[in-house]
């Protein structure tokens, strides 16, 4: 008899073959041709994706409140650069979808925490507008799902958000879009040096 | 990758003691590298040879989780008293920001115990929270009331699934450090548990 540990399982990874990490077409949104005003950790201005081109970038998108999921997207760009031979070719980019609270400030505090403060990683925050608009263009999906005051009376939310790391070209092109904090390391290692 | 790969049971955060020992090693490692929620995603393009040899490795896995579960009955009992608590760490963190914590907890006892909080002095709210996916592919993260610990049995607090959340901390987190938490139970007995600042 087949035990149901092994009907579930496969089941599951036949459903996970067919969804995920989806491969540029022309359905998916890419970045090539957009331009959007940020600001990185540092406070300077920064135009994405042109101030990026000429190297492929690995973009993350999270919220520093989130200590689980983004923590998990945030470290991964760190454990791909480090796993790479080529990493000094790459651009490693995280985006804030939550520009209210991930100021320039924050973003650098959180940066340092993933030792990650200094090129060639860039966090980038912004005017929400332009930062909606960015989100938008990425086809990253967020929303408040909790929002609730501390012990001390400050206001606190979470954020429901879309699970997202993309690899762009050195156009800013969109090459692969993947399920963030669920895609092994060497996956992306191995896609970045498919392309340099 | 190997950590989501010994579980039988009908919830994913249990297992059994012993295959939770077995792969305390990996889970420690796989924490941090966390190439462990694996299964719902990268499988298109470049990732799809990795994703077989993934399929197939959890296929055999699963095909052996009969054995060890024969295997696991066939020791009797486990060896311990109480709740026990292994691997603790913590993410870093700013003052003002978030942290989250990871660790295994294992049920020694024949009967079920629950766990109904924690606390710490390192931040102003310590809560018991989970991750998980929505519907479209959305995550979400929300707080649990009250967690069955199941007797025998053991569960992972790990990236991606249950975590201690430390909201607004009252000090930065550096790697190195290490926290104070205490963890409540529906007998009215706590537990301390240190966790160790890592990434």
């Amino acid at each position: 008899m087949i035990h149901p540990a092994k009907i579930l399982i496969t089941a599951a990874l036949l459903l996970a073959l067919t969804s995920g990490c989806t491969p540029q077409n022309e359905e998916q949104p890419g970045f090539s041709g957009a331009s959007f005003q940020m600001v990185n950790q540092q406070g300077e201005n920064i135009q994405f994706p042109d101030d990026f081109a000429g190297s492929p970038v690995l973009i993350g998108f999270i919220y520093t409140h989130c200590p689980d999921i983004c923590s998990i997207i945030t470290a991964r760009l760190h454990q791909v650069w480090d796993e790479m031979d080529r990493s000094d070719e790459v651009q490693f980019v995280i985006a804030t979808f939550d520009p209210e609270r991930d100021t320039p400030d924050v973003l650098l505090d959180y940066a340092r925490n993933f030792g990650m403060d200094n090129p060639p990683f860039t966090f980038l925050t912004g005017e929400p507008t332009e930062v909606e608009r960015l989100m938008e263009m990425a086809g990253v999906r967020s929303e408040i799902s909790e929002r609730r005051e501390t012990e001390s009376g400050d206001p606190f939310y979470l954020i429901d958000h879309t699970d997202n790391i993309m690899l762009l070209d050195e156009d800013g092109r969109l090459v692969m879009d993947y399920g963030g904090s669920m895609t092994p390391t060497h996956i992306l290692v191995e896609d970045l040096e498919e392309i340099l | 990758m190997t950590k989501h790969t010994s579980t039988c049971t009908v919830d994913p955060r249990i297992e059994t003691r012993t295959s939770a020992l077995r792969n305390i090693d990996s889970y420690i490692e796989n924490s941090r590298n966390v190439d462990s929620c694996i299964a719902s995603s990268a499988i298109a393009g470049p990732c799809k040879f990795a994703s077989a040899l993934f399929l197939m490795v959890l296929f055999f896995a699963a095909a052996g989780c009969g054995e060890r579960d024969e295997a696991d009955r066939q020791t009797g009992l486990l060896d311990g008293e109480g709740v026990a608590i292994e691997g603790a760490w913590a993410r870093p963190g700013s003052e003002g920001g978030m942290s989250a914590g990871y660790f295994l907890i294992t049920n020694f006892d024949t009967e079920a115990d629950t766990l109904v909080g924690a606390s710490s002095e390192v931040a102003e709210l310590t809560e018991i929270h989970e991750s998980y996916e929505r519907e479209e592919g959305m995550m979400g993260m929300r707080q649990i009331d009250r967690l069955e610990l199941p007797p025998q049995s053991t569960l992972r607090f790990e990236p991606g699934g249950l975590h201690l959340m430390f909201i607004r901390l009252q000090e930065n987190l550096t790697v190195g450090d290490e926290i104070e938490v205490r963890l409540q139970f529906s007998s009215g007995e706590e537990q301390s548990v240190t966790l160790t600042v890592q990434n």
